[in-house]
């Protein structure tokens, strides 16, 4: 490497190459269900003409239905495998750098004390990462995207080809002019996260205000792609000579605001003590970015111009993104933080949290507690908000409780939410508690993986009714698995004395009382609206987890000893 | 006061054979010792040596891959709060949650040791002069070592594990340290195993040293023991020889011309003969220091093993 910019260009390849290669697959894959599916729609296009038969018309519709299926599962998969994409991309480009010690840094300290000048630190990865998110938006766009949706569909203009590149700089300037406040950093590019989904999402609603407002929303990412450079250099170069503000009333403040949330009493035992870190640690966090995406789409929904509808549609135009960020997004990062260590919010643990005397079951049971609660909290804080929202809405609150209570698709919904957020809570448990894997974001690829493959499994037999009763076998053969993993994780973790009786019996206790709800509501709702409880039912019995909780402990001591 | 259980003539820690690799490289290999009751044993070696893989070991942070590890006459992975409740352990790392205050700290530790002596907490507290509301991450280096010493020593366990007390560290806070540790240990005969590549505080409170080496023991026993049995002996020939002079025993051999010294580990009648026979003559004899020691030891298998280790973790 003959210059620096070469080098610090050369550092970025370096240290993500797996990872952007992975982007790379995403995309070859993404290309590959797109192809497929466009030669499916081209095939049964040239049916269609042809048939004269009724044999010839039932080829015809099945080879639509085929069509449509794979379009579905193609544009399904395209939208996950693109969204991840972002987000590692935004992640490649930050630049940063973690320590156990001091959190994320921004640019890493190290490179200010090399010869080169502010300028280059900033512009490198900066025109770099512009340069990818531009191309990977024209390449997902062209090769991927345009070929599956409807030819009227948003994603060819320069809309997103402004966006995501406008996001990236802002993101870059976040994280590395605000190193020294890591909290208000956290917050804004909370802001900035949540903005971004639903700027992403203005093109593809049905605004009447939309074609107005769109020029004026692409000349603001212009801009920012301009200034951006200066803005972040000027901050960069603030953060290298080591000038910071001072603001001792407002520091005065937040000590006090600290201090009174600050623990005062001693612990009644280590478990009490463990349940405290576990929920210290990632209780803040969790609540403050809840909150945060809560008032933020609420303030969106107040700021921008809505479409007409009743008090229900413009409810559900608030919710539902609250619902998706809190199921989808909020609830595995919760997962995933609380399974890392409570002091350096890493997967593997540190030397001072595995020297705790006590039992890796103890350990387990604080995270599973402290998750628990977390989630409930989340869910509590959620649906309180949602109170207000309809209360404001539609001027009362009990017709929201009619329409929880009453209407069975409502309860439906709550009931697969909750499943789901369940499950991705639990998410890869043993994976995580062993510390083997890299944490975020690529411990989500593998989750991602597992729940969009039982999620195009489900789908194709809600299609394919002829085919129930193998699905019928396929669940039996799924609980017995389940229960199997269990029973030998459990023994396995007795026997190496990682977990008490008390434990196991707990746990149990907890699954057959949730799998007995779960089978019950599943038996209501299908009562209640018609629905064929073949499958349903003992589908449900599935959804509570027992083998992941059962392989924690030993996923654990894997983590503990080395 | 919780005071020590061991029973007499059962090492506080056995290890028998212990061997680690970590991917190609040979962390451990087939290292064996024992410490007593009340030692203070000192761990040298370079860095890369294999010395917080072994501690790791004594902990049960690492899983003995063949040979043993037992601490209080127990396996420290098959039953950890056995011995890690009668362990105080400082890290090198000084991986303390940074986002704790001292007293929360100070609390949170607590709960997890019934013997916890809140007034010699405090105690130490107020010597290392640690302000309680401060957040771990606004400690100097330093002071983060203290507040570590303080959690490891207010239980006031049978067995003080200290991984690099004191790197990094300037000899103001070296000092204060090892002088919180010495007292300790003279005030209440607890057993100290620990590790440094600083001599001098080595040689300053240890009874027993052993020397690692590329994974390896190259000497264990007593400090004063050791120091007894090396000395140099200062070489003069009639006329300057061909190579340097080779005298059995001899680790090292330094000089030119016509004077060599030797650092030696031998009998000094034979070493004496062996000189007269090379045509030498002894012009001087001084003890060896540790330092030089280790050195002779130590320098010359790290200067040529290719087998240096990665850190354990």
């Amino acid at each position: 490497m003959k210059t620096s910019v070469a080098a610090l260009a050369w550092e970025i390849w370096r240290k993500n190459r797996y990872g952007l290669l992975l982007l790379l697959l995403f995309l070859v894959v993404c290309v590959g269900l797109s192809r497929t599916a466009t030669h499916l729609a081209a095939e049964a296009s040239r049916l269609w003409p042809t048939a004269v038969t009724t044999a010839e018309a039932g080829e015809v519709i099945e080879a639509n239905a085929r069509a449509t299926e794979w379009r579905n599962v193609a544009a399904g998969w395209s939208g996950v495998l693109f969204g991840l994409s972002l987000l590692v991309t935004l992640a490649v480009f930050a630049f940063a750098e973690s320590s156990p010690m001091r959190g994320f840094s921004g640019i890493p300290s190290r490179l200010f004390t090399l010869p080169v000048r502010t300028g280059q630190l900033v512009l490198v990865p900066m025109v770099s990462g512009v340069c990818f998110v531009a191309l990977l938006c024209l390449a997902w766009s062209r090769l991927v995207l345009a070929p599956i949706l409807p030819p009227d569909a948003p994603v060819s203009g320069g809309y997103f080809l402004l966006l995501l590149p406008a996001t990236l700089v802002l993101f870059q300037i976040l994280v590395w002019t605000l190193p020294g406040f890591p909290k208000t950093r956290a917050t804004l590019l909370t802001l900035l996260l949540t903005a971004f989904a639903v700027l992403c999402a203005l093109p593809f609603g049905d605004f009447t205000w939309w074609p107005e407002r769109k020029p004026a929303l692409m000349a603001i990412y212009g801009v920012l792609l301009v200034t951006g450079p200066f803005v972040a250099w000027l901050g960069v170069a603030r953060v290298r000579n080591g000038e910071r503000r001072h603001w001792p009333a407002l520091a005065a403040v937040a000590t006090r605001l600290a201090n009174a949330f600050s623990r005062r009493r001693d612990f009644g035992s280590p478990a009490a003590a463990q349940f405290w870190i576990e929920c210290r640690r990632n209780g803040r966090l969790a609540f403050g970015g809840l909150a945060l995406v809560i008032l933020c789409v609420l303030g969106l929904n107040a700021v921008l111009p809505s479409s007409n509808g009743s008090s229900s549609v413009q409810f559900d135009s608030v919710y539902v993104p609250v619902l998706v960020f809190l199921v989808f997004i909020w609830t595995p990062i919760l997962g995933l933080t609380v399974c890392g260590d409570a002091g350096s919010r890493r997967l593997p643990l540190t030397t001072f949290q595995a020297v705790r005397p006590v039992a890796v079951g103890e350990l387990v049971a604080a995270k599973l507690k402290a998750m628990t609660a977390l989630l409930l909290c989340g869910w509590v804080m959620a649906a309180l908000s949602a109170i207000y929202v309809w209360a404001v809405l539609s001027g009362q609150v009990q017709p929201w409780f009619d329409r929880i209570v009453q209407n069975s698709e409502s309860g439906m919904i709550a009931i697969v939410l909750g499943a789901i957020s369940m499950h991705v809570l639990v998410g890869l448990f043993p994976l995580w508690l062993s510390g083997r894997v890299p944490g975020l974001p690529w411990s989500f690829v593998g989750l991602l993986v597992v729940f969009a493959g039982i999620a195009n499994i489900v789908a194709w037999f809600a299609r394919h009714s002829e085919y129930w009763h193998l699905a019928l076998l396929l669940i039996g053969f799924a609980a017995a698995v389940k229960l199997g993993v269990a029973f030998l994780a459990f023994r396995h973790a007795l026997k190496q004395k990682l977990v008490n009786r008390g434990f196991v019996a707990g746990t149990v206790s907890i699954w057959l009382f949730g799998t007995a709800i779960c089978i019950e509501l599943m038996s209501r709702i299908c009562a209640g609206n018609g629905l064929d409880a073949t499958l349903l039912v003992p589908f449900a019995a599935l959804l509570f987890p027992i083998a992941r909780l059962a392989l924690a402990p030993l996923a654990m001591a894997m983590n503990r000893h080395r | 006061m919780n005071m020590p259980t061991s029973s007499p003539g059962q090492p506080v820690i056995a290890i028998n054979g212990l061997s680690r690799r970590f991917k190609s490289k040979l962390a451990l290999d087939a290292v064996s010792l024992n410490v007593q009751s009340g030692q203070v044993f000192g761990l040298v070696g370079a860095n890369g040596a294999g010395k917080t893989t072994l501690i790791k070991h004594v902990l049960g942070l690492l899983k003995a891959e063949s040979g043993c590890v037992r601490v209080f006459g127990r396996d420290p992975v098959a039953d950890p709060v056995a011995v890690l409740s009668r362990v105080g352990f400082l890290s090198e790392d000084r991986d303390l949650p940074s986002w704790m205050r001292v007293d929360e700290l100070i609390r949170y530790t607590r709960a997890f040791h019934a013997g916890w002596d809140a007034a010699y907490a405090e105690r130490l507290r107020e010597q290392f002069q640690l302000d309680p509301g401060e957040r771990i991450k606004h400690l100097s280096r330093g002071e983060m070592a203290k507040a570590g010493l303080l959690l490891a020593l207010a239980h006031r366990p049978e067995l003080l594990v200290l991984d690099e007390p004191s790197s990094g560290l300037d000899p103001l806070v070296r000092r204060e340290m090892l002088e919180a540790i010495v007292r300790t240990v003279a005030g209440e005969g607890r057993t100290v195993f620990f590790s440094s590549h600083l001599l001098d505080e080595i040689e300053r409170v240890s009874d027993r040293v052993a020397m690692m080496a590329c994974g390896r023991i190259v000497l264990q026993g007593r400090l004063d023991e050791i120091l007894e049995a090396h000395f140099r002996l200062t070489l003069r020939f009639p006329t300057p020889p061909a190579a340097p002079p080779k005298l059995p025993g001899a680790l090292h051999t330094t000089g030119g011309g016509l004077e060599w010294t030797a650092l030696c580990n031998g009998e000094r009648g034979e070493l004496k003969a062996a000189a007269a026979s090379l045509g030498a003559r002894i012009v001087d004899e001084t003890p060896a220091s540790l330092d030089e020691i280790f050195l002779a030891r130590v320098g010359g298998q790290r200067l040529t093993s290719d087998n240096l280790l990665p850190a354990a973790r």
